[in-house]
């Protein structure tokens, strides 16, 4: 299964590194209020040290990881700690609108992977998505953004349906990918997720164009 | 042993203990506010408290062993700390103004801070001059 990277292990970890950090962050300051220097020198050097070893975990994560661009109908489930929601493009069109501009639109179809859940949860509580974001980037990294409405719809296991996006992008852009991500910025902060700071990311190929 | 091989293994050994001890305050937290609320107790609802106790044990025990209670008993402290996560995460659950999670996960973090401070404040006053 290719997904964006979030896990059960980097949420933890990331549960576990803003817990630490507020404890440090309320010991420094006790120990400020109270005039303990000692106290708030350790505190102080542990929340530097941890935060260190923290994005030093991101980095890794990243400096490891793969970019890969996904052919149309492949599959990326974007997870929400448990990764029911797959995603695929499934058609593109292109027409001229004048000014230089082409408006591309991109039919993603969302489906709810039933293979996902445990045999005891219900197959007909719907799942709501996290917020989107979907863009058409070019071969120089430029992101022509789109609207994400049309992601938002709640589904219930093994429903699906399909959505068009439209972009607006300059007709000298060439090499045209969708990026469809989470946007919730905390997965920023999450070791291995593909949001997280110079990690690559999985972007889809458009079908031939019509 | 080394003196970090000693450092390690005793600050893995308070992480194990503050699961223990996190996971049970936040299983008693959720089964007092069932009782309180003349609800029942779900089995959904024991694991998800149990498992954002063990979270905010793990993640408070070494902090707070380490540099605010280290001439505390241990027992004392895990037991006084997990009392105040339970008592917090109580109180969150009610004072939240809708149903969510987070306000009791909060409280029950203050509830634990404010425990860990009780203690130690409590522990210099008895301390013999």
């Amino acid at each position: 299964m290719i997904t964006d990277g979030l896990n059960p292990f980097a949420v933890l970890l990331f549960m576990g590194a803003v817990l630490t950090a507020l404890t440090l962050a309320a010991l420094y300051l006790f120990a400020r209020i109270t005039k303990r220097a000692p106290l708030a020198r350790l505190s102080s050097r542990a929340f530097l040290g941890g935060t260190v070893i923290y994005l030093a975990l991101i980095l890794m994560g990243s400096l490891t990881s793969h970019g890969r661009v996904l052919a149309p109908g492949e599959e990326k489930h974007i997870c929400e700690i448990d990764c029911h929601l797959a995603y695929s493009v499934t058609a593109a069109t292109a027409e001229s609108v004048g000014g230089g501009l082409v408006r591309h639109v991109v039919t993603v179809k969302v489906r709810f992977d039933e293979a996902t859940i445990s045999e005891r949860r219900s197959r007909t509580a719907p799942l709501s998505p996290n917020s989107r974001y979907v863009a058409l980037v070019d071969d120089r990294g430029h992101e022509y953004r789109g609207s994400a409405e049309g992601l938002m719809k709640q589904l219930i296991p093994g429903e699906s349906y399909t959505t068009d996006i439209a972009f607006e992008v300059p007709q000298k852009a060439t090499g045209l990918r969708l990026v469809l991500r989470n946007a919730d910025p905390e997965t920023t902060l999450i070791v291995g997720h593909e949001n997280s700071l110079l990690h690559r990311t999985t972007t889809f190929a458009l079908a031939k164009a019509s | 042993m080394t003196r970090v091989g000693r450092i390690g293994l005793v600050t893995a050994g308070l992480i194990a203990a503050g699961i223990v001890f996190g996971a049970a305050a936040g299983v008693i937290a959720i089964a007092m506010v069932g009782l309180l609320a003349g609800e029942g107790v779900w089995a959904d609802a024991l694991g998800v408290a149990g498992f954002s106790g063990a979270v905010l044990g793990a993640a408070t025990a070494p902090v707070l062993s380490w540099l605010l209670l280290r001439r505390i008993p241990i027992g004392r402290m895990f037991v006084v700390c997990a009392a105040g996560t339970t008592i917090g995460a109580v109180l969150g659950w009610f004072l939240a103004p809708a149903f969510d999670i987070v306000t009791p996960l909060a409280a029950a973090f203050l509830g634990c801070l404010l425990a860990a401070v009780a203690l130690f404040l409590r522990a210099r006053v008895r301390q013999p001059t």
